[in-house]
């Protein structure tokens, strides 16, 4: 093998593909967890603002200490602090939904919340691009495209250890996640510490989503749609069947999507984000139009 | 919202809780669950303290049956009643050998064990009531509530989930407090019923508060009228113009009886009394013959026998 062939595919394919599997996992998790806390399948990290908080945090971050020069992603060092900040980022706007959700049990209402919240959110993101350059600005665009390629060693390492501590507490919350499909109520009365798995969940998904918005920018979709795809595809309400489901089909339907977005044949890439939305957008509108009602959804 | 309530629950009972909309039934039944602190007083459950109890350790003594419709998808009848055993299972929430016959015997209990592969959310609301019901029963408790276990039920499935309530208190010794409208049915299957009027609760058998007039109290209003014979409702008549009724003791002249004073009639019981109905029956047919001062007219069934009285009227 040709040492560049080695080269592009050791330090360029496999960090990126590796990247795919990961954020494909985190995010679609992530998206499971909030459809099951809020009994709401159009719940996701992206919907609900989360991705948003992330940028939030990492935007604050790298704005405000001015080390946003070129890349959005500094020195190693600083890689744990980005990491950092998008989970408090994310973690800020999980708190103010549920804050809202405790008083207000709609569910169309919870989710326009989570737009809007977002949507102040990305504002603010503006409102500190406003005071920074132009190259300062170009980038962080680019960044908002999402891309799994901008993923380098030492941010990849971060990223496996975020993620699978994520996963992990994901994986206690498994118990109470089934028991809060039937509701609050029924949650208290059947002796699940309902607390504590609020807890595990908001850490889990705060932790998952942020990490994955630090490094590859908001992904769009994935979260929202292959939660679905996994109860269609394996017939069943029960997380322990469907917290592997959905990370399996998760960390496939990334790649895939990261296969497609290289255009084979061609130089080109496209953003990630356009295929995630592109193979997203479809299952969405088909849960609407199946469902019809919002209020009756889960 | 209540005020000064001491009752004792006795196993193996089955207590209907009735009251008007808004009487509190929710409230008090979340509170005797431990969901929700008592306003004043205590809840006890053999003799401690039901918020001492931990909530793992409450979820193995009383199962709640609420009435939130379960909108969870992918979900079957089997999944559903499995997450009775919750109290029970690991930190995975994997069933065991004996988690699995528990769950059969619930499902079997409650009838629903041929349905128990199918989706919640595609079987019917009777039979999904049942499943909850089952999931209670998987919870393996001696207390069960459940909030108007019968509500949006048709009257089969009313008198079957009344049916099962009762199989339950009597065969397999649970004890069941249950909130209900269906009066009538209450008072004929329950043991105890805790009736709560104006912060109040009665208590007693369902004869002891019908003979006590205690029932009558709360439910007749200026439109409704309680029956204490039947322990049945009505609208409360008021009558216009008397009619006379004859005939041989039938249930077909009973229920002209009905009809007539559901037309605003008051039935006299001189004979000679015009306009009068003569219930006939020959052998299958009954014939109703309307005597007015213009003479008499001869109808086929109680329905034209009513648009000839309701012509009358006018």
């Amino acid at each position: 093998m040709k040492p560049e062939w080695a080269t592009i595919l050791l330090d360029f394919r496999l960090p990126k593909a590796l990247t795919a599997v990961i954020a494909g996992t985190a995010l679609s998790v992530s998206g499971l967890e909030m459809q099951t806390y809020f009994r709401n399948p159009l719940a996701g990290p992206f919907v609900l603002g989360i991705s948003a908080g992330a940028s939030l945090g990492v935007a604050i971050l790298v704005m405000g200490i001015s080390l946003f020069t070129g890349s959005v992603l500094i020195s190693a060092g600083t890689q744990w602090s980005v990491a950092i900040a998008s989970w408090a980022g994310s973690g800020l706007v999980l708190l103010l939904i549920l804050a809202v959700s405790l008083r207000i049990k709609d569910n169309t209402t919870i989710l326009i919340l989570g737009i809007l919240f977002g949507s102040i959110t990305l504002a603010i993101v503006s409102i500190l691009q406003y005071s920074s350059s132009e190259s300062e600005v170009k980038a962080f665009i680019i960044w908002t495209l999402g891309s799994l390629g901008n993923v380098t060693g030492p941010q990849l390492r971060i990223m496996i250890i975020s993620v699978a501590a994520g996963l992990l507490i994901a994986l206690f919350a498994i118990k109470g996640m089934n028991v809060l499909l039937l509701g609050e109520q029924y949650t208290l009365t059947m002796g699940i510490n309902i607390r504590l798995i609020r807890i595990l969940i908001f850490t889990s998904t705060s932790i998952l989503a942020g990490t994955i918005t630090a490094f590859c920018g908001p992904i769009g979709f994935i979260g929202i749609a292959v939660p679905h795809i996994a109860r269609i595809i394996f017939q069943s309400s029960n997380h322990r069947i469907l917290l592997p489901g959905t990370l399996l089909l998760g960390s496939s339907i990334m790649l895939i999507s990261d296969i497609i977005s290289h255009l084979p044949g061609s130089k080109q890439i496209l953003p990630i984000n356009s295929v995630t939305a592109i193979i997203g957008i479809p299952v969405v509108v088909w849960i609407i139009v199946k469902k019809q009602r919002l209020v009756t959804l889960a | 919202m209540l005020e000064s309530v001491n009752i004792e629950v006795h196993p193996g009972e089955l207590i209907a809780l009735i009251g008007r909309n808004g009487s509190g039934k929710s409230t008090l039944l979340r509170t005797l669950c431990g969901l929700q602190e008592p306003l004043s007083g205590n809840v006890l459950l053999y003799h401690t303290y039901i918020r001492k109890y931990a909530i793992s350790e409450r979820a193995r003594k009383i199962a709640y049956v609420s009435t939130d419709t379960i909108h969870a998808g992918h979900m079957k009848v089997k999944d559903l009643v499995a997450l009775g055993r919750t109290p029970y299972t690991g930190w995975l929430g994997k069933l065991s050998w004996e988690d699995n016959a528990i769950v059969l015997e619930a499902m079997e209990g409650v009838g629903i064990v041929d349905k128990q592969h199918e989706f919640i959310d595609e079987i019917s609301d009777g039979e999904r009531q049942r499943t909850m019901i089952a999931r209670a029963l998987a919870q393996n408790t001696e207390l069960i509530y459940l909030d108007e276990p019968t509500a949006f039920l048709d009257v089969i499935n009313r008198f079957e989930i009344f049916h099962l309530l009762q199989y339950l208190t009597r065969d397999k010794g649970k004890t069941i407090i249950f909130s209900t409208h269906d009066i009538h049915a209450a008072l004929a299957e329950a043991d105890g019923i805790w009736l709560i009027e104006n912060k109040n609760i009665k208590y007693g058998a369902p004869e002891d508060l019908i003979l006590s007039g205690e029932l009558e109290g709360i439910f007749n209003t200026e439109k409704v009228q309680f029956d204490q014979r039947n322990a049945s409702f009505t609208i409360k008549k008021i009558f216009g113009d008397t009619i006379g009724l004859e005939g041989d003791e039938s249930i077909e002249k009973e229920w002209t009886a009905k009809a007539l004073e559901r037309l605003g009639y008051r039935i006299e019981k001189d004979k000679d009394k015009i306009p009068s109905v003569h219930v006939l029956k020959s052998g299958e047919k009954t014939i109703w013959k309307l005597q007015k001062k213009s003479g008499s007219v001869e109808l086929k069934n109680i329905y034209e026998l009513s648009l000839h009285l309701r012509k009358m009227l006018n």
